[in-house]
């Protein structure tokens, strides 16, 4: 550590501090704010016909040749993807990357992008956190029937949602569900037979993640 | 240009004390979430998990927004969970120790660490005087490596 930088940034520290004391004492909530979700599934209008944010989620794709390269890289022993969440500010949607990586979230240097799968958004009101997300090598081998190899590997979909503690998590599937229309609204359709990711936290490393 | 802003947070050093003394802490892991977005504004904060030698969430708890220290971050992020294990508390708490339990908050800084926002941490008095000696610079990994010690 240099003491010059350090001695820059405290400087910083008290004084930005200083400034802003009366709005710095709302830090002894015991848990975030809890809002009632109106629904997890708000589905939202076209993004043709509403203002847009960088926030909103549309469904993505994890395509196969990528799931493989998750679980093959040389000298790996990948046991489940990491989802994170990417946000550019000028892309329609929140986006995401995987990561392969071993039980304990020892990750690979391997990164791939998940890309949208429709031109419709789906959002939710209230608090969106958007910790790491985990997809188990067993819930992968579940929803494409087999080994993670050329001859079963599938295109995967992720499909967002929030669950109760307002993280956003996603239903994986191997099929695409084209978003409903009913008059001005267009809803997202989730699939059925899906695998669910896994926020972590709260998710402890799995015990058997394949 | 759109904004994506990262706010200063604090937390409560009595939080940290508390847990750092519980043998079965592991660590914190800290979280981005947003409120509700405005066209071309995603503003993110941190929430704060204590963590167990097993990966268990012990606690969850809202670190506090310090309104003028921003970050405005151009580029493309990603938004990964961020990890502050038992070694890099010692420091702080040995510095707390020495002084007889001075600290009063955890001061989290962004910055842009490559295509993630990064946060450099001081503890900070109650008058903001004295801050700590001892700074660390908080990564998300992936896609940093792990820090020392911090692995289940």
């Amino acid at each position: 550590m240099s003491t010059s930088v350090c001695k820059n940034f405290v400087s910083t520290v008290i004084i930005s501090c200083c400034l802003t004391l009366l709005s710095c004492n709302n830090g002894d909530k015991e848990t975030p704010k809890e809002q009632k979700e109106q629904s997890a599934e708000t589905n939202q209008e076209n993004t043709s016909s509403k203002a847009l944010t960088a926030g909103p989620f549309t469904v993505l794709k994890l395509d196969k040749q990528a799931l493989i390269d998750l679980f093959n890289n040389t000298g790996a022993n990948a046991k489940k993807i990491l989802i994170q969440f990417s946000d550019d500010g000028s892309s329609q949607f929140m986006q995401a990357v995987a990561f392969g990586a071993n039980k304990n979230n020892v990750y690979q240097n391997v990164l791939k992008t998940l890309t949208p799968a429709s031109t419709n958004s789906w959002d939710t009101t209230g608090l969106k956190i958007m910790g790491n997300n985990e997809l188990t090598k067993k819930q992968i081998k579940t929803l494409i029937g087999g080994t993670i190899n050329a001859t079963n590997a599938k295109d995967l979909y992720f499909y967002p949602i929030k669950n109760s503690n307002n993280q956003i998590y996603f239903i994986v599937s191997t099929s695409l569900v084209p978003f409903t229309t009913t008059g001005p609204k267009v809803m997202l359709t989730y699939p059925t037979g899906g695998e669910d990711s896994k926020p972590s936290p709260p998710a402890p490393p799995c015990a058997v993640c394949e | 240009m759109a904004q994506v802003k990262f706010y200063g947070m604090t937390l409560d050093f009595q939080f940290v004390r508390d847990y750092f003394k519980t043998p079965e802490f592991k660590k914190f892991i800290l979280q981005p979430y947003m409120e509700d977005a405005e066209k071309w504004r995603d503003e993110y904060f941190l929430l704060i998990y204590a963590i167990d030698e097993k990966g268990i969430p012990m606690k969850k708890k809202d670190l506090a927004i310090v309104e003028n220290d921003t970050y405005q971050a151009l580029n493309r992020l990603e938004l990964g969970n961020i990890s502050f294990n038992r070694a890099q508390l010692q420091p702080f708490i040995d510095e707390d120790n020495a002084s007889g339990n001075k600290f009063t908050a955890l001061y989290f800084s962004p910055r842009q660490y490559g295509e993630y926002v990064s946060y450099k941490v001081v503890a900070i008095t109650e008058s903001f005087r004295n801050p700590s000696i001892i700074e660390e610079d908080l990564k998300p990994s992936p896609p940093a490596p792990p820090a020392p010690g911090d692995i289940y």
